[in-house]
């Protein structure tokens, strides 16, 4: 059941936004895909979801990949919508909702609101949620349908500290639990370190790299496509931690205090 | 592992399904209030007629007082059937409008919809003379066909691309200024006749209905209801943004294209018959999001029946405000839709800032 992404391109009129990008996700595993600002990475994403026409090919395991397969979590969460948490997440399912809701509409969403934690956010308004909360809402609407593949723009962009955790660690046992293809974008290079089996790292609409986090996300490859000096604080059978130093210039020494 | 630590709700299904009893309960009550209004938009006139012989003419067919049940079957039920058609019909596409552009400003009236079915009507009458049908069925044709028009015009400029708010009512505005400004140009070369039709017209009435006017409007409004149903889902998706909606596997494009040709079929065939009545789009969705929420199997029938309460009531107040006269309905819905208006406004800004 991997997912394979063959040759994606993409273009916004004359702009090119992505260079014939090949990737192969295995099930069961969580991959961080990550890069600066523009790189590519939510174009990549929706291309994978099949919400924005492109060349190439994207199939699971050799077949065309279907919305219904597919638990899509946009970056977005400004929703201004008047619905209850219960109905946001019912919407997750709504390939196979009825006009009357049925009984295991209701017992899924019940059991996602509870595998996240805000079983008791059930009846509240979408409006009066905080965006941490709320990102959870949707996190919980993108896995209500049971999908096989997991795509996450930001999963945990706007959450605590103790809610990234929780939220990962959810992603990364179900993950593991149900033998999802889950691609996460993520902007901090420390929780891809710690949560992400593999790394996918997205550079001018490439694939620079892919690999376990420790062989992806080194110095020369931050510098590369990041511009910033970084030191790696490893301590032994731990992943190590990307500490930034500065902004790097170029044919600038290594800073000497790692 | 997640701590399951947040205490769950005793029943979320349980739950859900009071919720849903208790919004159609809601909706039941807006309704309640619709017939009220009917049976008092039946009741006052010129003449005063006691609610309870009103109740038992409309009933049965007929009361006691052959004079009354002349005068409540030709004139007053047509009028009263009217206010309940139309007003559903401009709650029912306020509430679609506002879903589909994500807009709570957004209405036929205050996008220009209205005003360019108004054209539309206001070209028959002045310039329709030598037309083949009659005006009832060249009326609505022309006016559905303009209300298009200004649909596809709001679609184009705000609907197609990410736009914002401010951008897709200002569009809305530059079309309902392109309308009123093609309308008043009729009116420069109308002959005195058309020219105090299209004038009564303009105001908005509910006086010269007819059933056979009736039996033109209440099918479409009937089709469009039908029409919504099975889109109600995928319309309750679209609340949560396009981008969401289409990774739900909701066909953004063509449900918001199907959506703006029921708007136009709903507007058009209300503005022919009884001219631009204004607010009555905008108010009635806001009410029905306030009452239901936005689960749009309950959202838009309750704006239906927010739209038929409250153009019902509007139409009792047009003829009780001043005894022995009839205000033109659409007059006493801008007075009570105005302040409604820029409190919305009001507070959409107090809430950005």
């Amino acid at each position: 059941m991997s997912l394979l992404a063959d040759n994606l391109s993409l273009s916004y009129g004359r702009q090119a936004v992505l260079h014939g990008v090949d990737l192969a996700l295995r099930p069961g595993r969580l991959v961080a895909l990550v890069g600066p600002n523009g790189s590519g990475k939510s174009s990549l994403i929706k291309c994978l979801a099949g919400l924005l026409p492109h060349a190439g090919q994207v199939s699971l395991s050799g077949q065309p990949l279907s919305a219904a397969q597919i638990g899509y979590m946009p970056q977005d969460h400004a929703a201004s919508a008047a619905l209850t948490v219960l109905e946001t997440v019912l919407l997750g399912r709504l390939e196979r909702l009825r006009w009357q809701v049925g009984e295991e509409d209701l017992a899924a969403v019940e059991a996602v609101l509870t595998r996240l934690g805000i079983g008791h956010l059930a009846p509240r308004w979408l409006g009066d949620l905080s965006g941490g909360q709320r990102q959870l809402v949707f996190l919980a609407q993108s896995l209500v349908a049971q999908p096989r593949v997991l795509l996450l723009d930001e999963p945990i962009s706007a959450l605590d500290l103790r809610h990234q955790l929780e939220v990962m660690d959810a992603v990364r046992a179900l993950t593991l639990e149900r033998g999802l293809v889950t691609l996460a974008v993520l902007h901090d290079l420390n929780a891809a370190v710690r949560h992400a089996d593999e790394v996918v790292l997205l550079h001018d609409g490439r694939v620079l790299e892919v690999g376990p986090p420790a062989q992806v996300l080194t110095a020369s490859h931050v510098r590369r496509v990041f511009q910033v000096d970084v030191c790696l604080l490893t301590q032994p059978g731990r992943p190590a931690w990307i500490a930034p130093v500065g902004v790097s210039a170029p044919g600038q020494p290594w800073p000497a205090n790692c | 592992m997640t701590a399951a630590s947040a205490p769950v709700a005793p029943s979320i299904a349980h739950a859900y399904r009071r919720n849903w009893w208790r919004r159609w309960t809601l909706a039941l009550a807006l309704a309640g209030v619709a017939v009220m209004g009917f049976l008092l938009d039946v009741a006052t006139g010129p003449a005063l007629l006691p609610l309870a012989e009103v109740a038992r003419t409309v009933l049965l067919g007929e009361g006691h007082d052959a004079s009354v049940t002349a005068i409540v079957w030709s004139i007053r039920l047509p009028v009263a059937c009217t206010a309940l058609v139309v007003g559903a019909a401009l709650g029912l596409s306020g509430a679609v409008m506002q879903t589909i552009l994500h807009n709570p400003l957004a209405s036929s009236y205050t996008l220009g919809v209205s005003a360019g079915a108004g054209f539309g009507a206001a070209l028959v009458i002045v310039l329709g003379a030598g037309l083949p049908w009659s005006d009832t069925v060249s009326i609505p044709v022309m006016a559905i066909l303009f209300a298009a028009l200004a649909c596809a015009g709001v679609y184009l400029i705000g609907g197609a691309r990410a736009a914002t708010a401010e951008a897709l009512v200002l569009a809305g505005i530059a079309l309902l200024f392109l309308f009123q400004a093609l309308t008043s140009l009729l009116q420069l070369i109308a002959s005195p006749e058309a020219l105090q039709q299209v004038v009564f017209w303009l105001f908005g009435s509910l006086q010269k209905a007819t059933w056979t006017k009736l039996a033109i409007m209440a099918p479409v409004l009937l089709v469009g209801l039908v029409l919504l149903w099975p889109m109600a889902w995928s319309l309750t998706a679209l609340k949560l943004g396009d981008e969401r909606a289409q990774g739900l596997g909701v066909p953004v494009r063509s449900l918001r294209l199907r959506c703006f040709a029921l708007i136009s079929a709903l507007t058009g065939v209300s503005v022919a018959f009884v001219g631009t009545i204004g607010f009555v789009g905008l108010v009635a969705p806001h009410i029905a999001r306030m009452l239901v929420g936005e689960d749009q199997r309950v959202f838009l029938p309750a704006s239906a029946l927010a739209g038929a309460a409250l153009l019902s009531v509007a139409s009792v107040a047009s003829k009780t405000l001043m005894p022995g006269a009839v205000f033109p309905i659409g007059i006493i819905t801008s007075l009570i839709g105005v302040p409604f208006f820029v409190a919305l406004v009001l507070r959409s800004r107090g809430r950005r800032s």
